[in-house]
């Protein structure tokens, strides 16, 4: 009974401290439609900030807490709310839900970054709770701590305050009122922007409140553990349905009593230790299921066209023209660039290729996922399991699997292509077969002898992409109809779950498929030892383990392919209903078109190709560990650099790979080594060098809002000019250039970093000389309208000019008798 | 009598696209100007640089004798001007009292807009804990033209009051605006169905592709409305 009470007491301190941060999450949210990821990152830095003043040995430490308290909530975090308003969240109105998504994001990682760049260095930073450790009182034989009492006393006061701000002050109600209609708060004499900056400044505070009164509870601060920690809150705010803040409540409490009974269950529990590891993802476990469970709101039909962002369509053959364009390009600085900057592209090719599974999903379907890089790790286990096979035991098991899920995939996706009944069957069919001959003919059925394999097989890839596909497909089955943020939150919940379920996993699991070998036909240990080694890939004699040229350009051309094929699939009819999925689900339900299908064909599809990267991306590395390269972190930032790039786009997610692998390690290394070389302006070398390893990606991200549309489109739209006719000449004349600075560079004439000054100025200077060029020319034809039939004839071309000048409807009959009259 | 709100060779559009060519018009205290045309003609976009919503590319808006061309809306309406906007002018997700608490910044008490709406539409009194977009048209309506009522406006702006509503709602809404109007308050509405509003109206404009038409009396107007729908 003490023991229950003692638990029921932690676990009322740990879930009334969610409860505060959930209902920062809410008032955030009802008053800016905003759901603020960097919410737990505000509290995480709070809480250093807090530790600096009230407990550092160095600078600051041993301010008496009310002051450092006052100093920390009063004035830090409200300027942190109303900064981030100002700078930051103000320019999302009319964006799309990705970047509405995306930005906090950024911010969040941005915060981490800042977090991890003043608070260097691995010393143990430990908070003290409120009047110490032994400040305690008891009921009976259970003591309570100050530090939990005030936590419970604070959340229920903040509870009411809160409740009593937004629903019976002029300024709350102001505060939800911007949310319905801010064009109207104006018309009524309110203002928008300076509401939005209290609920900005109210949101901010409480997730300090909750990061300060956590902290104490921790071994230690940590800059992601308390990130997380407040993520969990996530599930409470949800359980309110984001703006009911009593059952936002009750969810905080409900969450930290589960956790804190589950660990009083789990900690004699040692049979099975990844039981108790559960209790670090229960409230992911939890927010899963609240997401399940809860009424979804009816189907929206998104405001079509009001939107900002906007994506056209590449014609497949400049798509081709480009995918050769850019395998020549890798292949010729293949023959230039080092060993390590071969590998760094690598890198980048093999994330863009991941990449590549958000723009089919997030991108044409516009379904949010942010667990894009566990995708990517299944795939790269499942590469390790079937491809080195350290832990699979026996061989039938896995052809029957590998032939299992090849004819789920067929059944889930086929159809979605227009494949029906013979077709279909026929289709499966085929897909099997092809699949059981890459299996057993290429690989072999019997014995653990594929341990003994150095390298990654063709069959490797593709089975690994299957079974990253079965797992995506089992993910968006519940999750079906889940959409926009609901959406994103679950596949979060998953990649946290993959997080610290899977990569942490030490247990060998046994599975027995029904009337194929003995009771184990596969028995598998997850992540054994907290390290994959995956061999690269060998075939058609060339080995890709010796040359990372040839990874490179073989990564750069699968790229390509998969490039094309996705153009060419958004073309079809299949990517046409997709679209019209994205832009108006409301409407294709009234259309009778199948969503559930739909949904789940294009989760499944986009797992594969996250699962194909990721067996690639880690085959390249050749290693994996439980922290790299497949993280949540990581995952956000990628999903992150690729909506900056375009996520409508392939050439976004080429963008975001290669920005994410290389750009800000590039420029990290540039500044050290400037570092290096100047040692009198080593510091400002040095803060640049961290400036851009620690806060790139996040400036990128926040960078978005103003254009939401990506760069690489931008980039490209650049160098469409190039394309008439009457630039030929500009682009012949560069390119020779070019070709010549890369030929001086093969044959040693200078080095790299001449090459890249030549050329790169070259490159950037063919749009604009096009550009001028191009309006040149336009200004010497530029005719007026009088002069038509004398300077020229009238073409149809000019009538349709001039319909479209006087908004005319275009008369056929005009033309008709026009025709006649010739 | 100088004009209370006047537009002075107003052009205006959204991003590249003109919308407004020279348009001037005057609304004068207790005055109804009825402002019609076929659709996409320019008369919401008219409204809005009235109530400062949208500012114009050229011309003056002079409210008072004073040019208030760039200042923002909220303090347009904290000066006098009440817009209720095309659709309904109300927050659907608040209740329809936290709507009549919003109408209070204007600087009038939240107890005497409580006071006037309840009285004025006995209806809204039973659903002050209801949320606003749950009631039917004409009930949001009423709700949106109680702000007109009782914040105790200078200047009234209007669009397309009758939007999906019975005629008998609409006759009751008019009486209101004919109402407000002989408080001294001046009028501009926007409509699609003329009838009604020239009924009530002192003035009235048609507006075509941008451009203020024809103006005058209701009458004379009535007989050149034909044409301007028909073309
Ligand atoms: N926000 C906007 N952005 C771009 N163009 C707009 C916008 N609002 C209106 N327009 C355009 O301006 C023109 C005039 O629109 P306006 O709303 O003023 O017409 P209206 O006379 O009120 O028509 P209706 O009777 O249908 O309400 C239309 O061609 C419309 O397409
Ligand atoms: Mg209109």
């Amino acid at each position: 009974m003490a023991e229950f009470l003692t638990f029921t007491v932690v676990g009322l301190a740990t879930g009334a401290i969610y409860s505060i941060a959930s209902a920062g999450l809410v008032v955030t949210y009802t008053t800016s439609g905003i759901f603020n990821f960097a919410h737990g990152a505000i509290g995480m830095f709070s809480a250093f900030l807090y530790w600096q003043l009230r407990w550092d040995e160095g600078w600051g430490g041993f301010w008496p807490a009310p002051i450092a308290l006052a100093f920390v909530l009063f004035i830090a975090a409200p300027i942190i709310g109303i900064l981030l308003q100002l700078i930051v969240m103000r320019g999302l109105e009319g964006t799309s839900e990705t970047t509405k998504l995306v930005i906090p994001i950024a911010v969040m990682l941005a915060f981490i970054g800042i977090t991890n760049w003043v608070w260097q260095g691995a010393e143990q930073r430990i908070p003290k709770p409120f009047f110490g450790r032994n400040a305690k009182w008891s009921i009976g034989d259970t003591y309570i701590t100050w530090h939990q009492t005030i936590i419970v006393i604070v959340a229920i006061v903040l509870a009411i305050a809160l409740r009593f701000l937004l629903f019976n002050t002029k300024i709350g109600v102001t505060m939800r009122a911007v949310v319905d209609n801010p064009e109207l708060v104006e018309l009524n004499g309110g203002r928008p922007n300076r509401s939005a900056m209290q609920s900005w400044a109210i949101g901010s505070i409480m997730a300090a409140i909750a990061g300060v009164l956590i902290s104490p509870l921790l071994g230690g601060l940590g800059v992601l553990a308390l990130t997380l920690l407040v993520v969990n809150a996530y599930a409470a705010a949800i359980f309110g349905r984001l703006k009911n803040l009593p059952l936002t409540f009750i969810g905080g409490l409900v969450i930290g009593l589960s956790v804190s009974y589950w660990n009083w269950i789990s900690r004699t529990g040692q049979k099975w230790p990844w039981l108790s590891e559960l209790r670090t993802t229960l409230p992911i476990v939890i927010l899963f299921c609240v997401l399940l469970l809860l009424p979804q709101d009816r189907l929206r039909g998104n405001r079509a066209g009001s939107l900002r962002e906007q994506f056209r369509v590449p014609s497949i053959r400049s798509s081709i023209l480009w995918s050769f364009a850019l395998v020549s390009l890798v292949s010729g600085l293949s023959l230039i660039i080092t060993s390590k900057w071969e590998a760094l592209l690598t890198r980048g090719l093999t994330m863009a290729i991941i990449g590549l599974s958000m723009v089919l999903l997030t991108g044409y379907a516009g379904e949010l996922n942010l667990a894009p890089l566990a995708f990517a790790g299944i795939g790269a286990i499942a590469a390790f399991q079937f491809d080195v096979g350290s832990a699979v035991e026996t061989g039938p098991g896995f052809a029957t699997l590998a032939t299992l899920l090849a004819a789920g995939f067929g059944v889930l996706v086929f159809p979605a292509f227009g494949l029906f009944k013979r077709r279909l069957f026929v289709a499966v069919t085929a897909f099997i077969l092809l699949v059981f001959i890459l299996v057993v003919f290429f690989d072999g059925t019997t014995g653990t002898g594929i341990a003994s394999r150095e390298s990654m097989s063709l069959s490797g890839l593709v089975v690994a992409s299957l079974i990253t596909a079965s797992v995506g497909a089992t993910v968006a089955l519940p999750a079906i109809r889940l959409r926009g943020l609901y959406l994103a939150l679950a596949t979060f919940a998953f990649a946290i779950f993959v997080d610290k379920m899977v990569y942490k996993q030490r247990e060998t699991l046994t599975f027995d498929i029904p009337f194929v070998g003995d009771s184990e036909d596969l028995s598998i240990n997850l992540f054994n030892n907290g390290a994959l080694n995956i061999p690269r890939p060998k075939f058609w004699g060339i080995d890709f383990g010796e040359k990372q040229w040839a990874m490179l350009i073989f990564v750069s051309i699968i790229f390509c392919c998969i490039s094309v094929a996705l153009i060419q699939l958004r073309k079809s009819s299949y990517g046409r209903q997709l679209t019209a999925m994205k832009d108006s689900p409301a409407a294709c339900a009234t259309l009778g078109m199948n969503m559930r299908r739909l949904k789940l064909s294009v989760f499944t599809l986009a797992a594969a190709i996250a699962g194909f990267g990721g067996a690639l991306h880690a085959s390249n590395l050749r290693t994996i560990q439980e922290d790299y390269p497949f993280t949540i972190w990581e995952g956000l930032a990628l999903f992150m650099l690729t909506v900056v790039g375009g996520i409508g786009y392939v050439s976004g997610a080429l963008f975001g790979g290669i920005i994410y692998a290389c750009a800000f390690i590039v420029m990290g290394d540039f500044w050290g080594k400037l570092a290096e070389d100047w040692g009198s302006f080593d510091w400002l070398f040095t803060f640049l060098q961290d400036f851009f390893l620690l806060l790139g990606p996040a400036l990128a991200g926040i960078g978005l809002g103003r254009n939401p549309s990506g760069v690489a489109s931008q980039i490209f739209d650049g160098f469409r000019i190039l394309r008439k006719k009457e630039n030929n000449g500009i682009v012949g004349v560069g390119s020779l250039l070019i070709a010549f600075s890369w030929f001086l560079r093969v044959i040693d004439v200078y080095n790299g970093w001449v090459f890249i000054m030549t050329s790169l100025p070259i490159l950037f200077l063919m749009p604009l000389l096009g550009e001028a060029n191009t309006r040149d020319r336009d200004r010497r034809k530029d005719t007026s309208i009088e002069m038509a039939g004398i300077d020229f004839g009238f073409t149809d071309e000019f009538i349709s000019f001039v319909d479209k000048e006087l908004s005319i409807p275009s008369d056929p009959m005009w033309k008709e008798s026009r025709i006649n009259d010739e | 009598m100088t004009p209370l709100l006047a537009l002075h060779k107003i052009n205006a559009g959204y991003a590249e696209i003109p919308v407004l060519h020279d348009v001037s018009l005057s609304l004068y205290p207790g005055k109804i100007y009825a402002l019609l045309g076929p659709n996409g003609g320019g008369k919401s976009t008219t409204l809005k640089v009235c109530s400062g919503q949208l500012t114009p590319t050229s011309g003056d808006l002079i409210i008072a004798g004073k040019s208030m061309t760039k200042t923002d809306p909220s303090a347009l309406a904290r000066a006098g001007i009440c817009t209720i906007p095309e659709g309904k002018g109300i927050f659907p997700n608040l209740t329809v009292r936290d709507n009549l608490i919003m109408m209070s910044k204007s600087g009038i008490p939240t107890e005497h807009i409580e006071e006037v709406a309840y009285q004025r539409f006995t209806q809204l009194s039973s659903r002050a804990r209801q949320t606003a977009g749950t009631l039917s048209g004409g009930e949001q309506q009423m709700l949106a033209m109680t702000r007109a009522l009782a914040t105790d406006p200078a200047i009234l702006l209007l669009d397309e009051l009758s939007m999906g509503l019975a005629p008998l709602i609409v006759g009751q809404l008019y009486e209101i605006v004919q109402q407000v109007a002989s408080g001294g308050v001046a009028i501009l509405i926007v409509e699609q169905f003329a009838r009604t509003a020239l009924e009530i109206a002192d003035t009235a404009g048609i507006m075509l592709n941008g451009r203020l038409v024809n103006e005058g009396r209701p009458e004379s107007i009535q007989k050149g409305l034909k044409h301007a729908y028909l073309g």
